[in-house]
């Protein structure tokens, strides 16, 4: 669910609550923190943990240029040697010799000032290198984004791309993988996604070929921030995919591919576990620092629990009501991010995994999003309608008239009757795709036998 | 009360002003409606009862065309601004007129949906709703502002290597957004509760403010960035699919609906909680969702003010306007309705082919030159409106809707100037807030 949802919820709680009508009738508005705690889980996560939590690998697929903001950053060719193999990078430079050509392909030295580098430029690459400089020849000024293949000691060759080659991201995540399994530990991995000029993004997607114990990476099209892809923006056919086997077998439980685009990369976790079968495997957790504690109704009793605290200490008289609510608040958002597919963990300490979600609507996110919104947009109305005489007895010590003068039961169910037929839809797509989600499963385990019978010389 | 001919010509009138005039960088039509108020008394122009559909037919007109505004003239680069507004990347990709067009869908959908629900329904449910709802709209509104701070998605920072410092490179942004709220707050609560602007400027008082946060710090952008505008396709066609075009209309009416029912609250903060609410994704879709929230936002509460079973007045149009002449009857109400689709129509003509002619003339330009004509301009409108304090507001209120480029925070933090003094006033802390800041009342 959409942040506003969440906090549109925690907001909906206080309406159960005379009292705390009343005071926001009045112009006291304290009740607002139920809303507050309505998204105070995802505000934890995002703001605060998201920065703090622990970063044991790192992949740059494209590190930015500090003046441009953007991708290639351009680097002195005598600092070539400082990058990765397959980084998006830049050099500028003049041709010094055209050292070898046919058709499709052309090897060129360049020299910046500060050394010399070997460029290979093949089939597109060279199309497009040819489109904007024409005929390439000693003494013309390049700027060269690209990717470097080797070290200064051994040999050190630039390849001209519009992007990072993927094998640098498949071979730091299968290494990744293996790490985990190996150090029995939670192994943090941080993706950067790749912003190039005109605020727009590479975007990549990493496939776990699980029953092949390989990662693969596909190297995708440029897209904006809202996730469209660019017209004639892929990536060649000869680097457009990286793949890295594991030495140990992995495991991904959330059923959604991992695509990393616009806003931020995320940070993936890999960590050692048992399956019901008693094989261990490594699995995947993708952003780990996210529905821990945060999203728990243990997180949330407790939160409501020094609210109350502190509600007291400045003497505010409805404390109860207020700390209920805000917890019913934050327990609405745990609930409402259990009918997804990620899950939280609900109970902890008690608890130490994320519980799966329920996924319900799993092909309708945004009518469900919208039917979440509109029911508690419906309980607002509906409850400051009905609390209306108690609430001006309250204040006026006269009891006013409901506004819409319906029996309460009839004007909630006009209300929310939009919402019902939205999640009823909702809960048929979710029994669907869990049939589809088990065939997988069940292909999975099929998979995982036939390697354990190679294993033990079966097959 | 008007014939039907007096309307259609005093609205063309207004549809001509809007249509010859929207189009040029900061321009906003209350500038206009403001001037006509109290630089030149409408009475001495026209007949009061057509005040309201001049405003009307310029308003919807300005709708429609200030999106050559944001689409054409509205340029920057990433290193200076974090992230791009879809327009703004349309346009780096040539792609200006088919942002354009999808404004203009997203208005054409706004306009559609307005004159339906506002003929049938709205006359209906406009009162119970306000009677239900009108005694909270200090926590709606509140509500909203906190989730403002409270979702402001950090764009910096994650590049840090130590923890700490991505944690705190991160919320640089959000405190900036703090600083500009709460510094707009009080340049507006001095502004509304002070002698500052002299009493025969009352009631455009606010116009200097408004032009400093939002307009002036637009132009300047325009002059920093320095970008060159590179060729615009200029085919009459779109690339979204139909579900993104009635999502985005769906979610900016939505949102515009919000903003135009509740006080104080803009399109664009009804359209952050729309676009939750629908989950508005992608830029064509925030594209097309921009053009019905301005429709909504602007026209719809400007039409409130025909709606004979309500006396709400939203918007500072209708504030202008009301003070000429209330529209009273049903038939000045469907007249409305008429003027809204007429006005809707020739205005689409209009952007359609102005945008066609603007994108070849500023093909391979930058603005300076004529964003420092704009700058210009804009300090005459607030000498004009306010006098030499309006100059005065207008470069503090500048520099306030600067200082959200460079902490690269929400520029909508600056409406913190009507914002803050109003939530101040509905919960009864202006004598408190006066005598703190030791401010004399003024008018």
């Amino acid at each position: 669910m959409r942040g506003w949802i969440h906090y549109l919820s925690g907001a909906a709680m206080a309406t159960f609550f005379p009292v705390l009508l009343s005071d926001l009738r009045l112009g006291i508005l304290i009740p607002i923190i139920t809303g507050v705690f309505g998204y105070l889980p995802d505000f934890l996560d995002f703001k605060f943990k998201k920065w703090l939590f622990p970063r044991h690998v790192e992949i740059d697929p494209a590190p930015i240029d500090p003046k441009t903001k953007v991708a290639p950053k351009t680097v002195r060719i005598n600092e070539l040697g400082k990058y990765e193999d397959y980084q998006l990078i830049a050099i500028r430079g003049v041709v010094e010799s055209v050292d070898e050509e046919v058709e499709d392909r052309i090897v060129f030295t360049v020299n910046d000032g500060t050394g010399r580098v070997k460029v290979e430029a093949i089939r597109e690459d060279y199309q497009r290198l040819k489109n904007i400089y024409g005929e390439i020849k000693p003494g013309i000024k390049m700027f060269i984004p690209g990717y470097k293949i080797g070290d200064p000691s051994t040999g050190l060759r630039f390849v001209a791309a519009d992007a990072p080659h993927p094998q640098l991201i498949a071979s730091k995540i299968a290494n990744a993988i293996d790490r985990a399994y190996e150090e029995n530990k939670l192994i943090v991995t941080k993706v950067y996604n790749i912003r190039l000029p005109g605020d727009v993004y590479r975007r990549f997607l990493i496939h776990y070929d699980t029953p092949n114990r390989s990662i693969k990476v596909y190297m995708g099209p440029i897209v904006t921030t809202g996730g469209i892809p660019i017209r004639g923006t892929d990536t060649p056919e000869y680097r457009k995919v990286g793949e890295a086997m594991t030495k140990h077998p992995f495991v991904k439980l959330y059923p959604r591919p991992t695509v990393i685009d616009a806003f931020n990369g995320p940070e993936i976790g890999y960590r050692r576990t048992k399956l019901p079968n008693g094989r261990e495997v490594v699995e995947e957790v993708f952003i780990p620092w996210h529905r821990g504690w945060s999203h728990s109704f243990t997180g949330g009793a407790i939160a409501a629990l020094l609210l109350a605290g502190l509600l007291l200490l400045v003497g505010y008289p409805h404390w109860v009501e207020l700390s209920v609510a805000a917890m019913l608040g934050w327990w609405m958002h745990v609930i409402e991010d259990q009918l997804g597919f990620m899950g939280s963990v609900l109970f902890p300490p008690f608890q130490k995994r994320r519980v799966p979600g329920l996924m319900i609507g799993p092909n309708h996110y945004t009518a469900m999003n919208f039917a979440t919104a509109w029911l508690m947009l419906s309980l607002i109305v509906w409850n400051i309608n009905r609390f209306t005489p108690t609430i001006s007895m309250m204040i006026s010590g006269v009891a006013a008239p409901k506004p819409v003068p319906l029996n309460d039961w009839l004007f909630l169910l006009l209300l929310i009757w939009p919402s019902i037929i939205i999640y009823a839809v909702g809960v048929w797509d979710g029994i669907k795709f869990r049939r589809l989600y088990r065939k997988y499963w069940k292909y999975y385990a099929l998979m995982e036998l036939s390697e354990d019978m190679e294993e033990i010389g079966g097959l | 009360m008007l014939d039907p001919l007096s309307v259609i010509l005093w609205s063309f009138l207004g549809i001509a002003v809007g249509v010859g005039l929207s189009w040029i960088p900061g321009f906003h039509i209350y500038n206009i409606i403001a001037l006509i108020t109290v630089v030149a008394p409408v009475y001495t122009i026209m007949p009061v009862e057509a005040f309201p559909y001049f405003a009307l037919g310029a308003l919807v007109s300005f709708v429609y065309l200030s999106a050559i505004q944001t689409v054409y003239m509205s340029v920057a680069d990433e290193s200076f601004v974090f992230m791009l507004f879809p327009t703004q990347r349309y346009l780096v990709l040539g792609r200006g007129h088919e942002a354009l067009w999808l404004v203009t869908l997203g208005a054409i959908g706004g306009t559609i949906i307005l004159v339906t629900l506002g003929l049938t329904v709205v006359p209906y449910i406009i009162s119970p709703l306000y009677n239900l709802l009108a005694p909270y709209v200090v926590w709606f509104l509140v509500l909203i502002v906190v989730f403002m701070f409270m979702s402001e998605w950090q764009k910096m920072g994650d590049r840090e290597k130590n923890p700490w410092k991505r944690l705190a490179v991160a919320w640089t942004q959000n405190i900036g957004g703090i600083i500009v709220f709460f510094s707009a707050g009080i340049l507006g609560f001095i502004i509304m509760n002070t002698g500052v602007v002299p009493a025969e400027f009352a009631y455009v008082r606010l116009t200097p403010m408004f032009i400093g946060f939002f307009g002036m710090p637009w132009v300047l952008q325009n002059i920093f960035s320095r970008i060159i505008v590179p060729k615009q396709r200029t085919e009459d066609k779109v690339e979204a699919s139909p579900y993104n075009i009635v999502n985005g209309t769906i979610s900016g009416a939505f949102g515009g609906s919000i903003a135009a029912f509740f006080p104080v609250i803009t399109g664009g903060m009804g359209a952050l909680v729309a676009g939750h609410m629908v989950s508005t994704r992608g830029d064509d879709t925030f594209i097309v969702s921009q053009g019905a929230n301005r429709i909504l936002y602007y026209v719809g509460a400007f039409f409130l003010l025909f709606v004979p079973t309500t006396t709400l007045r939203r918007g500072a149009g209708a504030q202008l306007v009301s003070s000429i002449y209330i529209p009273k009857t049903w038939a000045e109400f469907y007249y409305a309705g008429g003027v809204i689709l007429l006005a809707a129509g020739i205005s689409l003509i209009g952007v359609v082919y102005l945008s066609k002619i603007i994108s070849r003339i500023i093909t391979g330009q930058n603005y300076i030159r004529v964003s420092i004509i704009v700058a210009g301009l804009l300090v005459l409108v607030s000498y004009l409106l306010a006098g030499w304090q309006g100059i005065i507001i207008l470069f503090v209120a500048t520099l306030i809707g600067f200082m959200a480029v460079v902490f690269n925070t929400r520029r909508s933090y600056c409406l913190g100037g009507i914002i803050f003094p109003i939530a101040v006033s509905m919960t009864g802390n202006t004598q408190i807030l006066l005598h703190l800041l030791h401010l004399t009342p003024g008018f």
